[in-house]
Parts: structure tokens; sequence; C-alpha cells
């Protein structure tokens, strides 16, 4: 263990550190509880051994400076205090002290003393590490829980969490925000023709194209089956303009679709785009419709859900 | 009660259990360090007798005080207990503002530390 011992007389404090010294430890010197703390502060110290009486900080303070740092790492405190001393003793223990030693200090009583110490910090260290490792776990657990395994983006969970935190700052700080569903155009047929492995690894192509398309306070969902949820902090007009970039990077990226008629198809998206007024189910509702209505006017394009339309400018090429 | 040189002279001046003990610790190489720690306490008590000569000369009783403590703790670790009581009274005296008990005494630490100092070295060349 590394032991600080403080005692402002250099003989008491030779002693001390070298029968700690004797018993396997390394003895840390120190003349006054500063130096005592400054030591706690830039190492990892399992005891200090400290006398009471001491110019500057005195044990108790000492012992007090040292309980009250934000630190996960226990230091087992052993006072020393005088043979007739119990008043001391008692409010040292009261203060956060773990033992106190009678001077002189008798030094196969150092010897048990220590031993107890090491099975106490050992047994705080082991809580500290267990501790760490549990918030580590819960943060995973928690991150995992939100996600969706094929596609890497976030599960329907992670959606409806993070569409309530959009839906207040809106409410709250007229932040506009509006959303983009996407369904993969004749998916069904790629799984009959390919299998349901050939129809995962397009859905991951898929996913992966779309999360280069966004910018980081843009985010993407698994909805469904084929369908993906893009949101932006951004009124419906811009929102249409990305979902029509995302449904052109799409195309261009030229997945295969065996599915589909005709040398060289590729995989292409359809698109509903909504603001989001009103509660979280009426404009999902809206940019279904309108995705519906992509569909229906055929495919491989992006309809917003207002106006009924597909985005005028920016519609695909038949 | 009367604690001068003379009532204390029939003790021994040093506690030998206290060395005996002193003398298990060891170095990392397993050597006893008691002839460094001996050195140690027989080179710093004379400093701490001169500051208290010095602190008694000037009537500086709160120094008195403070340095007695700090003799009881070091000679106390030694085992040279005469030694300790000593300290214990002076630092009484000093905190109840009595200078002549103060010098008295003071004598009678002088005299014992000759006789712990005695038994030390002793002990130091007998290699303990």
């Amino acid at each position: 263990m590394n032991v600080v011992v403080v005692d402002d007389d250099p003989v008491v404090r030779l002693v001390l550190a070298r029968a700690v010294g004797s018993l396997g430890h390394v003895a840390l010197p120190a003349d006054t509880a500063e130096v005592a703390l400054d030591y706690v502060r830039r190492m990892t110290i399992d005891v200090v051994i400290s006398d009471w009486l001491m110019p500057g900080l005195n044990g108790l303070q000492l012992c007090q400076e040292i309980r009250s740092r934000d630190a996960m790492e226990y230091v087992y405190f052993m006072l020393v205090t005088a043979h007739d001393d119990r008043e001391h003793a008692m409010a040292g223990i009261a203060a956060g002290v773990d033992d106190c030693l009678v001077k002189p200090v008798d030094l196969f009583d150092l010897r048990l003393r220590l031993m107890v110490a090491e099975r106490v910090t050992d047994l705080h260290r082991r809580l500290a590490e267990r501790q760490r490792g549990l918030e580590r776990t819960n943060v995973e657990v928690a991150a995992t829980a939100r996600l969706d395994p094929l596609t890497g983006l976030g599960n329907r969970l992670k959606m409806s969490e993070d569409l309530e935190v959009f839906r207040s700052r809106r409410d709250r700080y007229h932040q506009p925000f509006g959303v983009a569903l996407f369904d993969i155009d004749h998916f069904k047929s790629l799984n009959d023709a390919a299998g349901h492995l050939a129809g995962d690894d397009a859905l991951r192509q898929v996913a992966s194209v779309v999360r280069r398309e966004l910018r980081e306070a843009d985010m993407a969902y698994r909805y469904g089956g084929e369908e993906l949820l893009v949101v932006l902090p951004a009124g419906v007009r811009r929102v249409a303009a990305a979902a029509e970039r995302i449904r052109k990077a799409v195309e261009d990226a030229a997945i295969a679709h065996p599915g589909r008629p005709g040398p060289g198809s590729v995989v292409t998206l359809s698109a509903g785009v909504a603001g989001a007024e009103g509660d979280v189910q009426s404009f999902l509702l809206a940019a279904d419709n309108a995705l519906y209505r992509a569909k229906s006017e055929g495919r491989n394009r992006v309809m917003v859900a207002t106006q009924w339309a597909a985005v005028p400018e920016l519609a695909a090429s038949p | 009660m009367e604690v001068g040189a003379a009532g204390i002279a029939g003790d021994p001046a040093v506690d030998e259990a206290v060395i005996e003990q002193l003398a298990t610790i060891t170095d990392s190489e397993g050597f006893s360090v008691l002839g460094e720690l001996l050195n140690a306490f027989l080179a710093a008590t004379p400093v701490r007798l001169d500051a208290l000569d010095q602190a008694l000369a000037s009537r500086d009783l709160a120094v008195v005080a403070d340095q007695a403590h700090a003799l009881t703790g070091s000679s106390a670790s030694f085992g040279a207990r005469g030694m300790a009581a000593l300290c214990r009274r002076l630092r009484t005296a000093a905190e109840h503002g009595d200078h002549d008990e103060a010098q008295l005494v003071m004598r009678h630490l002088h005299a014992e530390f000759l006789r712990v100092r005695a038994r030390l070295v002793t002990l130091t060349r007998r290699g303990a």
C-alpha cells in the first residue's frame, strides 16, 4: 500500500516511515498536513497515518479535507493520539477517522492495524470498480436498447423519445422540425427474388447512404420493415429538399435490385414529407399519407403532405 | 509528587523492550535500521533542548510548551519514559505560566537526557 506518514517531528516521522516500509508498504513522509494533502491529490494513497497536533492544519482537519474530496478512491485514515486522549479519539472517529493509534506507536499494533486497513481499502477498491462497471453497462444497455441491430439506426423506442424532445423544443422555443418517411420501392419483390438476406443487405446499404447524407442535428430511424424515418430541425421546404437529396443519393448509389424487370435495375426510395404540426401521431400520419401518394404516383419520388404534391423543381425525372 | 532527576534515577533510562521492537524494523534488504533511528534521535534531541533553553531564557512559554510536546513524542518513541514524563511536566508548567517550575524541570530534563544518551550509545555500540 501507499502510506503517507504525517508528523511534524522528524524523528517520530522517521521511525513511523521506517516501520511502515519494514512491513512491506511504500512510506511517504510528510512534515505537514498540506504536504500530505498534496500526495493524496497527486497519487493513489491507501492509508494516511497522521499526528493530531501540527502547525497549519491538524490531523482532524486533514481527515476532513480528504473526506470532502469528490473521489471514488477511499483513503483509510489513522489518527495518532496521546495515550490518555479519549476526547480527541472520539472526535476523530466521529469526523471520519477510521482508526486511532496511541502514541508512542506500538509496532506490533501498527502491523495489525495496517492489515485491517489493507482489507478495508481493498474492499472499497472492489466496490468502486464494480460501481464503475455497472455505470458503463447501464450506458451501453441504454444505447443498445435504442439501436436497430440491422441498420445501426435508431429504433422505434429511440424515435419516440427523440420526437418528444423535438416536439417540446418546438413548443418551448418555436424551433420548427419536419419528418420524411422513406420506403424502399418494390422491396417485397427484392426479397422474393434474392432472399431475405439480400433484402437485409439492401436495407443496410440504403441506411448507410441515408446516414451519409445527414447533418449532425438530423436523425434517422428504422420505422418499420423497409421504412426509415428522418427528422430534421428545419421548416418543411428544407426537409423536402433534404428528402429529395437522400432519394437521389440512394438512386445514384446503384444498389442492385434483382426483383425488378429489366437489366440494371437499382433500389429506389419513395418518401412522404410533413412539417411537424400538432402532435406526433398526426404529423406521422400526414407523412404516411404523402408517402402513399408518392407510391401511387409512380414511386421513386418525394411528396409533401401539405400540398399533396411532388416537390416541383426537385421531382425525379420520369 | 516530586519527580526529580533523583526520583527517577532508580528506573532504567530506556525501556529496552521498546528498543527491541525498534530493532525489528528493517530496510528493503532486510538490515536493521536501529542505528539510523537512534542516531536521528541523538542528533535531534540536543537541538530541541537548545530551543527549550532559549525559549525559557526569553520567557517564551508558548514555544516551551510546543517544544516540550514534540520532545514527549520522540522520547516516548525510544522508550525514554523518564524523559517523556519530564517533558509532559515541562509542558504543563509552561501552559500554566510557571516559569520557575519550568526552569527546575528543564535542569532535570538535561540530566535525564545524559542518562538516556549514555544508554542508547551503549546500545548502538553493541550493534543492536
